[in-house]
C-alpha cells in the first residue's frame, strides 16, 4: 500500500485544476452562508464554521502560490496594494468583511472568472429560487412592506425587498456575464420581464432602472454585434465612452460624496436631488457631520427597515455604498475599493469587453442607491481583479466550456 | 507633454487613478476646512488661565484655610476650585435620589453624568452656579473681607459626628454623593469685632478633601443662612469633648483609611487648586437656520458643550473674568438645555407634576430611560419662522424622535452673528427648553398651516 502511495504522481497542471476546483466549492459554501444570512431562514450553524471557512481559504492560497509557476510585475503590485489595504483596514476597523474580501479576491488569482461567475450564478439562482418557494409556501417569513404612498412591497424570504431586487439584478448581471457572447433576444426579453416583475411586487426602483439599462445595453450589444458582423468591421466603442465607463465607480463615488458635503437641506436644488436618490444625500450628509471622514474608518451604528416589517423608529442608515464605505472603513479602503474597480474596468476596456464594461458602469450606478459594492453575497464583480477575465486567454479545462471568437461567431449565426 | 499623451494612452488607468486622487484631495480638503472653522466650546477667562497650581488639599483644614482666603480676596475662582463639582459630576447617583425620595422631577437634582458622560457639561454649569450663589451669599455678609480673621478652625461637634445615628446618615450622603468620608467642619470668624460661625460640609475623595455644601447642620446653617453670629463659649461648646487627634483616629479607624488625614500644605494661601469649571464659548452664525441646524448637528454628536455656547451672548457680559453673572446666565442655559433633553426622551416633569407614583425602586428604570445614546437620531423634519424683527427671529422646529414628532421653539437673535436667545417660542407657548410631543394630528395641523401659507 505504501508503495502504491509512493508512485502516485500527480502533475503540476492537475494539482493546480484539483485547487482551483476546491477554491470554487469553498467559494461555494461561503456564498451559499453568505446569502443566507441575508435571508429570513433560521439557521444553526456549527460553531467555529465561519473560521473554518476561512482558514481552508487560507491554506488553499498558500497551497496555490507554492504551485504558481510565475507571477508578473502588475499582479505583485496589485497584490501588495490589495493586501495592505485590506489588512491595515481589518486590523484597525475589526471588521471581517475586510479579512474576508481579501481572501476571496486574493484566492481567485488566475481561475477563470468565467468559472467563478459559473459557481455565483448556480449557487445564488439555486438559493434564491428556493428562498422565494419556501416564503410563498410560509415555511419562512415573508416580510411584506406597507407604506403609505408606495404599493406593497414584498421580500420574498430576503430581509428586505430591495435587497431581494438587488440580490436579482446581480443575478442576472452574473448570467448576462456568462452568456455575454451568445446571448439570445428571449433572454433580453425575459430579463426586462424580471425587470417588470421586480417593480411590480418589490416597488425596487434602482433595481428595475438598472435591469432595464442592462436589457438595453444587451439589445444595443447584440444588434451592434450583429452590424459589425454583417459589415465585417472591428466591434468598438468610442473610446471617451469606454473610459467614462471603465473609471464609472470613480465618477459615481466623486459625485455622490462631493454632493453630500455640499448638501443643505436650505437649498432647493438639493432638496430636489435628494428627492431623487431618495435621501441618501440627506443620511449621507448626516453621517458626515458627525462622524466625519477618516482613514481607517469607525465603527457606525447604523439601523435600517430590513428584518422586520416593524417600523425602526431610531432609523440611521448609509444606503449609498460609497458612503458607507468612505464613513465606516476609512478613505484609504475606499480608495482601494475603487482601484480594483479602475483595474477591472480598464482591463475590460483592453480587452474589449463591452458589455463586461456596461455591467461595471451598471454596478457603480446601483452602488450610488444601494449598499451592496463590497457585499461578498451580492456583487461578484470584485472577483475579476486576480481572476482570469481575457476570453483569449482561457484555456479549455476539464469539464469546462471552451471560448474562443470563432466559435461564439458560429453561435451567433444561429441566432 | 508627448511622453505623457504617451502614457496616458498606453495606461488610460491613469484617468481613474486621477479621479480617486480628486476623490481624496476633496475628502482631505473637507477636512481641513472642518478643522478651520472648528471653535473651541470652551472659553478661558483670566482666572482660568492662572498656573501657579497646587496640589488639592489633604486636611480638610488646609481646604478651610483655602476658603477662606478666597473669600478675602474676594476671588470667585479660587473659592470655586475648592467645590466638589468634578466630584458630584463623577459619583452622584440619581437613580439612589429618585429611591430614597420617592420622586424624579427635572429640577430636583443635577442629570445623571455619572452613567451618561454627555451630561457632564450641564451638570459642570449648574453645580457651578449653585457653589458661586452660595459664595456670593457669604460675601456679601463681609463688604470688607480683608478685616476677616479666622480665631479656629474645628470639628464640629465631634461626639455627635462618632454617634451611630449620625454616621448612618453620612452613609446615606456617600451613596447619593460618592466619597470615602464626608465631617463637617466649623471655621470661627471675627469680622468687626463681631464673632461669626461658619460651618461646611465637606468630602474626602481618593487622597484629597473638598466642599460638599458651604454650611452645617450640626452648626445649623443653611444655604440660605451659611453664618451665624455666635459667642466663644458657644462656639467651645459646639467643640465636643473629643480631642482632634483622638477624632482622627476613630474617623479613621471606622473608614479603615490611615491616610485620610494626610499632611498639611506651607502654601496653600497661594497658590490654586485646579480648575474645575469652565466658560462657555459663545458660537453664532451668519444666519438663524444655520444656528438651528448646527445647534441640532452638535446635539445629535452629543456634544452639548456646542449646543450651549449657541445659546450664549457675550455682549452685556464680562468674559474676560469669572464672575458671578457670567455663571448666572451660563446657568440659565444648562437649565433650558436640561429641559430639552428631558423633554425629548419625555421626561420632563415640573415639581408640581413629578411622578410621585411608585417612582421608589424605579430609580434604575429611569435613569435608564434618561441615557442619550439615541440623541444621534433626533432629525429636523421643518423649520418654520413665526415671528420676524431686525434682529430678532423667532421659529418653530419640528423635529421626529423616535417615531414620535415634536416641536421645540428658539428666538434669536443678532449681534454680530445670530444665536439663541431662548428655547422658546411665545407665539407656540414652549418655553425655557421645553419640547413638545405632537400627536399626528397636530402635526398635520402645522404643516398644514405653515406649507400652504
Amino acid at each position: 500500500m505504501n508503495d502504491k502511495l509512493k508512485n502516485i504522481r500527480i502533475s503540476k497542471a492537475n494539482v493546480n485544476i484539483i485547487l482551483e476546483n476546491v477554491y470554487l466549492i469553498i467559494f461555494a459554501i461561503f456564498l451559499g452562508e453568505a446569502f443566507l444570512w441575508t435571508t429570513t431562514f433560521v439557521i444553526d450553524w456549527p460553531a467555529n464554521f465561519y473560521s473554518d471557512i476561512k482558514d481552508l481559504m487560507i491554506v488553499l492560497i498558500i497551497l496555490r502560490m507554492i504551485c504558481s509557476e510565475h507571477y508578473n510585475l502588475k499582479e505583485i503590485i496589485l497584490v501588495t496594494i490589495v493586501s495592505i489595504a485590506f489588512l491595515f483596514i481589518w486590523r484597525r476597523n475589526g471588521s471581517d468583511l475586510m479579512f474576508n474580501t481579501f481572501l476571496f479576491i486574493i484566492g481567485s488569482r488566475g481561475i477563470s472568472f468565467d468559472k467563478i461567475m459559473k459557481v455565483y450564478v448556480t449557487v445564488i439562482g439555486g438559493l434564491l429560487v428556493i428562498t422565494i418557494w419556501a416564503a410563498l409556501t410560509g415555511h419562512i417569513e415573508n416580510l411584506v412592506y406597507v407604506q403609505a404612498e408606495r404599493p406593497d412591497r414584498q421580500s420574498f424570504g430576503v430581509c428586505y425587498p430591495t435587497d431581494f431586487a438587488a440580490h436579482v439584478f446581480y443575478l442576472l448581471l452574473g448570467y448576462c456575464y456568462i452568456r455575454r457572447k451568445i446571448f439570445r433576444y428571449i433572454e433580453v426579453f425575459g430579463v426586462m420581464i424580471i425587470g417588470i416583475l421586480i417593480y411590480i411586487f418589490c416597488n425596487a426602483r434602482v433595481s428595475t432602472i438598472c435591469i432595464f439599462l442592462l436589457c438595453a445595453g444587451m439589445l444595443y450589444y447584440k444588434l451592434r454585434s450583429q452590424f459589425c458582423e454583417k459589415h465585417n468591421c472591428e466591434f468598438r466603442l468610442n473610446n471617451i465612452m469606454s473610459t467614462l465607463l471603465a473609471m464609472s465607480a470613480v465618477l459615481a463615488s466623486l459625485f455622490m460624496i462631493g454632493m453630500s458635503i455640499l448638501y443643505s437641506p436650505d437649498n432647493k436644488f438639493y432638496l430636489l436631488l435628494d428627492k431623487l436618490v431618495n435621501k441618501r444625500l440627506k443620511y449621507g450628509s448626516k453621517g458626515i457631520q458627525i462622524y466625519g471622514f477618516s482613514l481607517f474608518g469607525q465603527d457606525i451604528p447604523m439601523r435600517g427597515y430590513g428584518g422586520s416589517v416593524q417600523k425602526e423608529v431610531w432609523y440611521f442608515f448609509l444606503d449609498s455604498s460609497y458612503l458607507s464605505i468612505v464613513l465606516r472603513y476609512g478613505t484609504l479602503f475606499l480608495a482601494a475599493v475603487l482601484f480594483i474597480w479602475c483595474v477591472i474596468g480598464f482591463r475590460a476596456q483592453k480587452e474589449q469587453e463591452w458589455l463586461f464594461l456596461w455591467i461595471i458602469a451598471l454596478v457603480s450606478l446601483h452602488s450610488m442607491i444601494e449598499h451592496h459594492m463590497v457585499d461578498l453575497s451580492y456583487n461578484p464583480f470584485l472577483w475579476a481583479i486576480f481572476a482570469e477575465t481575457s476570453i483569449a486567454k482561457i484555456k479549455p479545462h476539464f469539464g469546462g466550456v471552451k471560448h474562443s471568437y470563432e466559435f461564439n461567431s458560429q453561435v451567433d449565426k444561429r441566432i | 507633454m508627448n511622453l505623457i499623451r504617451k502614457l496616458i494612452k498606453e495606461y488610460k488607468i491613469i484617468w481613474g487613478f486621477v479621479g480617486i486622487m480628486c476623490l481624496v484631495g476633496i475628502i482631505f480638503i473637507f477636512q481641513i476646512y472642518q478643522i478651520y472653522i472648528l471653535t473651541d466650546t470652551t472659553y478661558n477667562t483670566e482666572e482660568l488661565e492662572r498656573d501657579n497650581i497646587i496640589n488639592l488639599p489633604e486636611t480638610p483644614e488646609d481646604l478651610m484655610t483655602y476658603i477662606i482666603s478666597a473669600i478675602k480676596k474676594n476671588d470667585l475662582d479660587m473659592a470655586l476650585r475648592s467645590f466638589a463639582v468634578d466630584e458630584r459630576i463623577w459619583y452622584t447617583s440619581v437613580e439612589n435620589l429618585i429611591d430614597q425620595t420617592g420622586e424624579f422631577y427635572t429640577e430636583m437634582t443635577i442629570m445623571p453624568s455619572s452613567h451618561y458622560d454627555v451630561y457632564n457639561g450641564v451638570n459642570s454649569i449648574e453645580l457651578t452656579d449653585y457653589y458661586a450663589k452660595q459664595m456670593d451669599t457669604i460675601l456679601n455678609y463681609f463688604p470688607d473681607r480683608e478685616q476677616i480673621v479666622v480665631k479656629s478652625i474645628d470639628f464640629v461637634m465631634p461626639d455627635s459626628q462618632l454617634e451611630d445615628e449620625y454616621l448612618n446618615g453620612v452613609q446615606n450622603l456617600m451613596s447619593l454623593y460618592g466619597g470615602d468620608c464626608i465631617s463637617e467642619l466649623m471655621m470661627l470668624l471675627e469680622y468687626k469685632s463681631r464673632l461669626y460661625v461658619l460651618g461646611t460640609t465637606v468630602a474626602h475623595y481618593d487622597n484629597y478633601w473638598k466642599i460638599l455644601e458651604l454650611y452645617s447642620e450640626l452648626v445649623g446653617t443653611s444655604t440660605s443662612s451659611p453664618l451665624k453670629e455666635i459667642s466663644e463659649n458657644e462656639y467651645e461648646t459646639m467643640k465636643g469633648n473629643i480631642s482632634e487627634t483622638s477624632f482622627k483616629n476613630r474617623i479613621e479607624n471606622l473608614y479603615m483609611n490611615s491616610q485620610l488625614f494626610g499632611d498639611a500644605s506651607i502654601d496653600i494661601e497661594e497658590g490654586y487648586f485646579t480648575a474645575n469649571y469652565f466658560i462657555l464659548n459663545p458660537q453664532n452664525e451668519k444666519t438663524p437656520e444655520k444656528v438651528i441646524r448646527n445647534f441640532t448637528t452638535a446635539f445629535q454628536k452629543h456634544d452639548l458643550y456646542k449646543a450651549m455656547g449657541y445659546c450664549m451672548q457675550s455682549a452685556d457680559l464680562d468674559m474676560e473674568h469669572t464672575n458671578l453673572k457670567l455663571l448666572n446666565q451660563e446657568a440659565d442655559v444648562a437649565r433650558q438645555m436640561k429641559k430639552f433633553c428631558y423633554s425629548l426622551l419625555q421626561y420632563n416633569y415640573s415639581e408640581q407634576e413629578n411622578i410621585l407614583k411608585n417612582v421608589r425602586g424605579k430609580g434604575n428604570e429611569i435613569v435608564f430611560n434618561l441615557s442619550p445614546e439615541n440623541f444621534m437620531y433626533l432629525d429636523i423634519s421643518k423649520i418654520y419662522m413665526v415671528d420676524n424683527d431686525e434682529n430678532e427671529k423667532e421659529y418653530i422646529v419640528l423635529y421626529s424622535y423616535g417615531g414620535n414628532h415634536f416641536m421645540a421653539g428658539f428666538t434669536l437673535i443678532n449681534m454680530n452673528g445670530w444665536s439663541i436667545e431662548a428655547l422658546s417660542s411665545a407665539k407656540f407657548g414652549v418655553y425655557d427648553g421645553d419640547v413638545k410631543k405632537l400627536s399626528e394630528d397636530e402635526y398635520g395641523k402645522i404643516l398644514e398651516k405653515f406649507d400652504f401659507q
